[in-house]
């Protein structure tokens, strides 16, 4: 027989729950758990560490203008530092599936800040003082442009420090190949019918140049993801914030992250639309489409080894069949072709959520950050698998690229 | 919503209190305020002013 789990009791405007007495969520969690068992798919560990620097933020800002105590301020600091580094990934269980606006995920980081920073002061957990989830951790702040905040510094955050680097690697890669190509005259093929003929070079040429315009394409998404709704608050006007506040914040994340955020120009647009979102996944779009390309070429070009095109050998990673012995597949062409399937998914649910917002608020946030987020990680990680295992050990058959050249 | 501009002066959840008790009894924000003791009339005349919400940040 297995005891029951200790708990404690929360409260919350809905009276009181009972809530795991080891974790540190508090009764809104709870009561969430209990209404969104919903899916698998949890909110983003990428997500949780970004808004744990846009609350940090915010506590910086409001202790700066005197209205939250010094000692409060650097215990919500430091719990959102510990936060943000992923020690306490395990407080933060809410699925994707739950309000439009991620107020769920919103109050469990409130919630999970006040008590850590309650413990820190030496008050007992769900206390909800000295620290309060709502009057101090979330102040002059609202789900509205909180979440909003932490999914553009995810993203940006994301793109730059995994995309982008993985891309560039990838780039290299393919370049590299269309040097050491270059000398190798082979047949050209357009609608898979022998044309005139080319490099091999000229050909990886085109695939190193297809990526670097990916690379420019998200690149150029950034800007409009590192404007910030923060100060926003509920519709857009601000209400209960300081003048500036947003301005404060998002020069904070900026001076933090060391990315160039600032607060959007519009606070209106910027909690009521996603078009940034779409536009990245857009972008997003292209590459899955340009790596498709590429890794299918790549594929039928090392098609064989005795009864196909066998122009390119393919790195040999593993064995390719349960039943036939010596099968060697195109492994890594697979997993970033259905990577690129998944982006390409992806998109479409970005574009359905991104078309809903309804007069102040777009409502489809967790999903839309959720797939952004999906999107940016399979290709960062499914680009870097295919340089690292395929691209970079392809070596060309010459003598059956000569046997097959135009007499 | 308009409780939303008594949440900086009295907390968010006595003003939670005082939505959930308007709501119950039908009655209005202002009324539900001065019952409770958590806002006198003047105080939340003052405070709560849709006219007063829409200045942009």
């Amino acid at each position: 027989m297995t005891r029951p789990r200790a708990t404690r009791t929360e409260r919350d405007g809905f009276g009181p729950i009972e809530v795991p007495a080891d974790r540190l969520w508090g009764a809104q969690t709870q009561r969430a758990l209990r209404h969104f068992a919903i899916g698998t798919e949890r909110m983003p560990e990428v997500l949780v560490h970004a808004l744990a620097i846009q609350k940090r933020a915010a506590a910086k800002v409001n202790g700066a203008r005197g209205a939250l105590p010094a000692r409060l301020t650097r215990a919500i600091v430091a719990a959102c530092d510990a936060i943000a580094a992923g020690e306490h990934d395990d407080e933060f269980p809410l699925p994707v599936w739950q309000t439009g606006s991620g107020t769920q995920t919103n109050m469990n980081m409130n919630e999970v800040v006040a008590n850590l920073a309650n413990r820190r002061l030496g008050a007992a957990l769900g206390a909800k003082a000295p620290v309060h989830p709502n009057d101090h951790v979330n102040m002059a702040q609202s789900s509205n442009d909180s979440i909003p905040t932490a999914m553009h510094i995810a993203a940006v955050r994301a793109i730059h420090g995994r995309l982008l680097p993985s891309l560039k690697g990838l780039r290299r890669a393919l370049a590299a190949k269309a040097r050491t190509f270059a000398p190798i005259v082979k047949i050209g093929r357009t609608h898979l019918q022998d044309a005139t003929p080319l490099t091999l070079g000229q050909e990886f040429s085109g695939y190193a140049r297809q990526v670097e315009l990916g690379i420019a394409r998200v690149a150029a998404t950034l800007p409009n993801l590192l404007a910030l709704a923060q100060g926003c608050t509920a519709v857009g006007t601000g209400l209960n914030a300081p003048k500036n506040f947003g301005r404060a914040c998002a020069r904070n994340i900026a001076r933090l992250t060391g990315l160039r955020f600032r607060v959007a120009a519009n606070p209106f647009e910027a909690q009521a639309a996603h078009d940034a979102i779409v536009e990245a996944s857009g972008a997003l779009n292209v590459l899955a489409c340009s790596l498709t390309k590429i890794a299918n070429d790549i594929r039928l070009l090392g098609s064989g080894p005795r009864c196909g095109l066998g122009e390119l050998i393919l790195p040999a990673n593993e064995p390719g069949s349960s039943i036939m012995p010596g099968k060697v597949n195109p492994t890594q062409c697979e997993a970033l072709t259905m990577v690129c399937a998944q982006v390409m998914g992806n998109q479409v649910t970005i574009t359905v959520a991104g078309a809903q917002g309804h007069l102040e608020l777009n409502a489809f946030k967790p999903v839309l950050i959720h797939n952004l987020l999906q999107s940016i990680g399979l290709l960062a990680d499914g680009a870097r698998s295919f340089t690292e295992h395929c691209v970079t050990g392809l070596r060309a058959d010459r003598a059956r690229i000569a046997r097959a050249s135009p007499r | 919503m308009l409780v939303t501009a008594l949440t900086p002066h009295i907390g968010y959840d006595k003003a939670a209190e005082i939505a959930a008790k308007a709501h119950r009894d039908g009655a209005t924000l202002r009324a539900a305020a001065r019952a409770l003791g958590h806002v006198t009339a003047a105080d939340f005349d003052r405070w709560v002013r849709a006219e007063a919400m829409v200045a942009s940040g």
